[in-house]
């Protein structure tokens, strides 16, 4: 699947704005403050109806305006091309529109489409919170595969629930209460635990190997979760177990200090091929049984435990390829299960590569579908590379020729 | 904007459920058009309804006098005890015509999040209830997650020489796979039978 074309109205910068993309690689060059970031937050919103720059839709509208309108003709979905259009006023909420039919939610509109968006704040995806990394993690999942949904949706609030019961245990109320909430936490904290291991023992392999791919040197990286349900061996009676043990610590805090909702997930940088370290947990087995078992494309990578958490010691360069990696490897999963690459797009990231890398990137980048990539110079790709993609100047023509094209 | 006693009928109107203000203002013009004979029976209904139904003292449905129709019927089987969130849940058992026995209203679902708890449900007065007389407990309270924690809860108090049984969830009947969510299809997996007569 491929955007085509783009339509924007009042979005940031852009009172209205027109841009036809190719299919593959498309290169949008323009010097600072000319839209690059905007065009392309603007794109990822017509599909996703969320931007990764900011919470608060109301600051996507343009200055002065009460509405903003993005919109997209979207080929290779279904037999002709389908026009995606996401609407937003502030007090008014969203309208979604796919081929001219309402949508009442935006899942509808998640769930039948992909997109992937690298902009300079997804580095928080390794800088940041391990809430950040869940809520990601989770909200990639969850457009993929319902059931991982709804035993997100069960466990938040069964935790809602408890959560409660226990400031009730705290303020007089019976132990005994509890018990049932106990059991029904649990089960869903088991159920979305296996669910989060699958995801990670999927990506896991995919992620090494593009990470592999985009690394000059003999780098691997790995990707593991750090879960507490795991550890418990996804025991159900374990982990109720344990939450009684805890029970007086959880009573005086009046919140749940055990489950998925306090799961983590590293990027690991594991050293060379013969780093292997003795000692085996819960986490390198699941990896390693992944990198064995399911088909990756990429080449499993064996993993083993306590690499270098690029979190706390992994360079600018190394974290950039992190979440590169991360956003390659979920495009390619989420084509696996649903047939089809989803758009890729890069808010400028070249300009912090060396030149090595910057080739790796646009190689790897040759398999992954449409992918619309912003730079501020065009010599940071070759002649060739230009030569097979499509180019688009900022800022844009005021006229309807907008897209040139390279000869 | 209207008469006091106008004002008064529209948001007195307005407080019963799915009645909004516009549909509250419609209903008082309507009661305000009518003759007398033909509004005052709605009244005194009300009044009558307030004065003499109240809960029955042993299952807490609702009753006129002390005990309810169900808990009056000697004909019942007093032997198994079917458990349900509301007086309105009794109605739907009653129309299957499977179920002979008795009922106990909890008045609710145990909810941390609004406040309910235990002591807030009829629980006490249900095992107070469950004597040597009784070998089964239904619990027939909702599957939302309220209901299921109740159940949960309500089994771990009986005593265990009691049967306890919950409601089986799934497929509803007549129904089409396609058209089914997956959680419901889910829990029916979870719940399949065998077809053939197996040892237990």
């Amino acid at each position: 699947m491929f955007l085509r074309d783009l339509k924007l109205v009042n979005f940031r910068s852009y009172c209205e704005a027109a841009v036809t993309f190719g299919p593959g690689l498309n290169v949008v060059v323009g010097a600072n403050a000319t839209g690059k970031t905007n065009l392309l937050e603007g794109a990822f919103f017509a599909l996703r109806g969320s931007s990764p720059r900011t919470h608060r839709d109301e600051k996507l509208i343009a200055w002065g305006e009460g509405f903003l309108r993005a919109r997209v003709v979207a080929d290779g979905l279904g037999d002709r091309p389908q026009e995606v259009e996401i609407a937003y006023a502030p007090g008014q909420g969203k309208r979604m529109r796919w081929d001219g039919l309402e949508l009442t939610s935006l899942d509808e509109v998640r769930s039948r489409c992909q997109a992937f968006i690298f902009v300079p704040e997804s580095l928080l995806l390794v800088k940041g919170s391990p809430a950040r990394r869940r809520a990601h993690m989770d909200a990639f999942a969850a457009s993929i595969d319902a059931p991982y949904a709804a035993a997100l949706r069960d466990l938040q609030a069964v935790l809602r629930q408890r959560n409660a019961q226990l400031v009730s245990v705290k303020n007089g109320s019976a132990e005994a209460s509890l018990e049932p909430w106990d059991a029904h936490f649990a089960r869903a904290a088991v159920d979305l635990g296996r669910r989060r291991a699958h995801l990670v023992a999927d990506l896991g392999p995919r992620f090494s190997g593009f990470a592999a791919a985009l690394a000059p040197a003999d780098e691997r990286f790995a990707l593991e979760l750090v879960s507490q349900v795991e550890h418990l061996g996804f025991d159900e009676g374990g982990l109720r177990a344990r939450l009684r043990e805890r029970r007086p610590m959880e009573v005086q805090r009046g919140t749940t200090l055990l489950g998925p909702h306090r799961d983590d997930v590293r990027f690991l940088e594991v050293g060379g091929g013969d780093h292997d370290e003795p000692g085996e947990d819960a986490g390198a087995e699941t990896l390693r049984a992944a990198g064995s078992g399911s088909a990756g494309s990429c080449g499993a990578v064996a993993v083993p435990r306590g690499g270098r958490d690029l979190r706390l010691f992994g360079s600018q360069g190394e974290q950039r390829a992190a979440v590169l990696a991360l956003l390659l490897a979920e495009q390619a999963l989420a084509a696996e299960r649903r047939g089809e690459l989803g758009p890729l797009f890069l808010d400028d990231v070249m300009s912090e590569l060396d030149d090595a890398r910057r080739r790796l990137l646009v190689a790897t980048l040759a398999g992954a579908g449409q992918v619309i990539i912003t730079t501020t110079n065009r010599r940071y790709f070759t002649d060739e590379e230009l030569a097979a993609a499509t180019v688009i100047e900022l800022p844009l023509q005021a006229r309807a020729g907008s897209r040139r094209q390279t000869p | 904007m209207y008469s006091p006693s106008v004002d008064r009928l529209i948001k007195e109107l307005a407080r019963l459920p799915g009645i909004g203000p516009r549909s509250a203002q419609r209903l008082a013009f309507h009661i305000l058009r009518q003759k007398p004979e033909q509004v005052l029976p709605l009244a005194q209904a009300i009044v009558e309804v307030k004065e003499r139904i109240g809960f029955c003292r042993r299952c807490f449905n609702l009753a006129e006098g002390a005990l309810c129709t169900i808990c009056a019927d000697s004909r019942r089987d007093g032997g198994v005890i079917c458990v349900v969130e509301q007086p309105a849940d009794i109605v739907p058992v009653e129309r299957t015509g499977e179920f002979r026995g008795l009922y106990h209203v909890l008045g609710g679902a145990l909810s941390p999040l609004d406040g309910v708890d235990p002591d807030d449900l009829h629980i006490n007065e249900l095992l107070a209830r469950v004597d040597e007389s009784v070998h089964e407990v239904i619990l027939a309270t909702n599957p939302t997650m309220t209901g299921e924690a109740t159940a949960m809860y309500i089994a771990d108090q009986m005593p265990a020489r009691v049967r306890v049984t919950r409601l089986a969830s799934g497929l509803p009947v007549g129904g089409d796979l396609e058209y089914a969510d997956e959680l419901t299809l889910g829990r029916a997996f979870a719940g399949r039978r065998s077809l053939r007569h197996e040892e237990e």
